[in-house]
């Protein structure tokens, strides 16, 4: 059966090209984050540091939090990946059940494939992490070295040399990050029954939409208490830890509230796209009433399209907010910070930014199978090319809304928290909410959704109905 | 171009060369006269599909002309092509190709919505009531079984009230009540003026037709009456179960 593992593999290299893709991006940061361990805890380097007067242990230290940020991406986009590579080849897998396939042959198949294509993208990712990390592992080094509060002195490091050991581990771990994504995935989708594997994913998750509003609910009663709570314990004679202590709470707050985003997104798109579809026919739309219909089945069908976008957008806000408003109150209590220095939110954030669009994009392209279908059907009822392109703009359009709408539910929290928290420290409001950005993010969102979809639309637009007909 | 003597649909000399090199049409040449009920019968591989999808505007033969209402349709743009036909043309597909994720209502009223044309809500109900369907009006087209679907592409033919309208093999997935049902709808439709074209195996629904286009290996073979394609279509059945047999 492995031999029809690579051929499902082989029959649409373009389709799982932007999953290798982030895979191998995932591994580039991993490759650097254990070069950069292994380095910097490496007898050589640790007597050097200690020749200079330093601890070594404290450049590893400082790496901790953006080996974090690497870890809880890696974890995001690796799992997403494998749970979209499952769902795409679901109708495939239900054929196979069909003609006699057991439970457990489906499910060795589906784990072989998230194997086999996350070992494809994560190789080329290992050789080029090796070679950036040459470039990038000491600069981050000198970087991590400047924060430390008396200076690194004459330090000199050893000369880094890329690991193998590092280069296996990021190989093991993105693997086994991927083939755990598509772990449940798998199970259920050997679990389902061929015909209603067949007939599509739609009529089994939404049997689970009570349970998505229920955990989702009780993240966002949660992050609401926090929000709340936070202002009455802020004590205003301490301004300076007061706001540190808002900075924390914005951060908690924001992280729940996107996790009660993410848990409840599948339900809250279904929501916010029937409204989009009543808006579009109240104005007369008809093109705009199909994409927003459109844009709900894709939804539907894999949640994950877009909630790495609506949490990039939710997370990028809540972290420019939280900081933006921090320096805003000290400002205003009299404290201003000289030339703040945001290049580690900055460059933190637009990774997990850049990450969360590559996974978009990855996910749309695996789960855009069924638009040949569609939009010849379309066609047949006699919808124009150019209508169909327009109903891809308006079919993103909608998609990325409903991810700025998502996004901004936690930023609304945390400005809500820090409206609170600077009344009561320093009888104003200070906010600072990045509306630039997040608009800026909306469009990127909007771009991304559109250049994915059309590019795959695109070819069959060219060519006549009667090809996407034979096609389907 | 305009033709002086308006047929609803005409095929002069068609041919349709595919990817592989090989022709799949050759040199088809015939006309569908306005009210007539005409089925294209033949084997599998004859070219009957092919022929279709050239004649309804989806597929640009190779070579030669398709004149709808007097009009080429291929000479136009694609996009001109499209609006011109999708107040004129209805289709009526085994595989139903309706949009899964649009409710019964939605889909049937789809082409005149894209035409930005009004829709008749009564009429719309009356017909989803004559077919059954009231009950579903806002069920998504991809929950309903296949005589369901079949019954909302007819409802969908019968508010866009097009010149011509096109079945593929419109009973092949069907019950026997299901296709009665279909080919009354169809008949109905030629009757009331409107160009009916079907390709088919069913020996039913060739029997029922003015007129009787046969083909083979891509060539239109001979045109006569559906007695004439029951015969042919029985006598291939024969054939059929004689090998199996053996």
């Amino acid at each position: 059966m492995l031999r029809h593992v690579v051929r499902i593999l082989r029959s649409d290299w373009a389709g799982w090209a932007p999953s290798m893709g982030v895979v191998a991006a995932v591994t580039i940061l991993v490759t650097a984050c254990t070069n950069q361990f292994l380095w910097t805890s490496s007898t050589e380097f640790l007597d050097a540091a200690r020749r200079s007067g330093l601890d070594g242990g404290e450049f590893a230290m400082v790496s901790m939090t953006i080996y974090t940020v690497i870890a809880l991406l890696a974890v995001c986009s690796l799992t997403v990946v494998g749970s979209a590579t499952v769902e795409r080849t679901r109708s495939t897998f239900a054929q196979w059940q069909l003609m006699g396939a057991s439970p457990r042959q489906v499910r060795a198949c589906l784990w072989a494939l998230v194997g086999l294509a996350s070992f494809v993208g994560a190789v080329p990712g290992v050789v080029l992490g090796s070679v950036l990390s040459s470039l990038v592992v000491p600069w981050f080094n000198a970087m991590a070295g400047a924060s430390f509060p008396g200076g690194t002195g004459d330090f000199a490091p050893p000369p880094f040399t890329p690991s193998a050991v590092a280069g296996s581990a990021a190989l093991v771990l993105s693997v086994v990050t991927c083939l755990l994504g598509a772990a449940w995935p798998a199970h259920r989708a050997a679990l389902v029954e061929p015909v209603e594997a067949m007939r599509g994913p739609a009529a089994v998750q939404s049997r689970r939409a009570w349970g998505r509003w229920l955990v989702g609910g009780l993240l966002l009663a949660c992050a609401v208490a926090m929000a709340v709570a936070t202002p009455r314990t802020l004590d205003p004679a301490q301004v300076g830890r007061s706001t540190t202590a808002t900075v924390n709470a914005a951060t908690w707050v924001g992280g729940l509230s996107a996790g009660a985003v993410y848990v409840a997104g599948p339900a809250l798109v279904h929501v916010a796209l029937s409204l989009a579809h009543q808006v579009l026919r109240l104005l007369r739309v008809p093109v705009g009433q199909v994409a927003a219909r459109s844009a709900r089945a894709q939804a539907a069908m894999n949640a994950n399209t877009i909630a790495p976008l609506a949490a990039a957008i939710g997370l990028g806000g809540v972290i420019f907010t939280a900081t933006g408003s921090y320096l805003a109150v000290m400002t205003r209590a009299g404290f201003p910070l000289e030339d703040p220095n945001l290049t580690d939110v900055a460059l933190l954030s637009g990774l997990f930014c850049l990450m969360a669009i590559a996974t978009s994009m990855a996910v749309i392209a695996l789960s855009g199978r069924d638009q040949v279908r569609e939009h010849t059907t379309l066609r047949a009822s006699g919808m124009s090319p150019v209508q169909v392109s327009r109903l891809v703009a308006w079919q993103s359009f909608c998609l990325a809304l409903c991810a700025a709408g998502m996004g901004l539910l936690p930023v609304a929290l945390v400005a809500w928290l820090v409206v609170s928290c600077s009344l009561a420290l320093v009888g104003s409001v200070a906010l600072s909410v990045p509306w630039l950005g997040l608009a800026a993010g909306f469009l990127v969102c909007w771009f991304v959704l559109w250049a994915v979809q059309f590019s795959q639309a695109m070819p069959w637009l060219r060519r006549e109905a009667a090809a996407g007909l034979r096609h389907a | 171009m305009q033709a002086n003597n308006v047929s609803a649909v005409s095929a002069v000399a068609v041919g349709r060369q595919i990817a592989s090199g090989d022709w799949v049409l050759r040199e088809c040449s015939v006309t569908f006269s306005p009210g007539s009920l005409t089925a294209i019968v033949g084997a599998s591989g004859a070219g009957k599909t092919s022929l279709m999808y050239c004649l309804s505007g989806l597929d640009a033969p190779t070579a030669g002309q398709v004149l709808v209402e007097g009009h080429d349709v291929y000479a136009m743009s694609r996009q001109a092509r499209a609006t011109f036909l999708r107040s004129r043309v209805g289709f009526v597909f085994q595989q139903y190709n309706l949009v899964s994720y649009l409710s019964v209502e939605e889909n049937v009223a789809l082409p005149l919505s894209l035409a930005g044309r009004q829709v008749d809500r009564q009429v719309l109900t009356r017909l989803l009531e004559r077919f059954g369907l009231a009950a579903k009006a806002g069920t998504a087209a991809g929950a309903l079984s296949g005589g369901e679907q079949q019954r909302v592409a007819l409802c969908r033919v019968l508010l866009l009230r097009p010149a011509v309208v096109f079945a593929d093999e419109p009973t092949g997935a069907l019950d026997s009540a299901n296709s009665r049902l279909v080919l009354e709808v169809l008949r109905e439709l030629a009757d009331a003026g409107i160009t009916v074209v079907m390709v088919t195996h069913d020996v039913d629904a060739a029997v029922r037709a003015d007129r009787v286009v046969f083909m083979r290996d891509g060539s239109i073979t001979g045109v006569g009456s559906g007695l004439d394609a029951g015969q042919v279509l029985a006598g291939m059945r024969q054939r059929v179960r004689g090998r199996e047999v053996r």
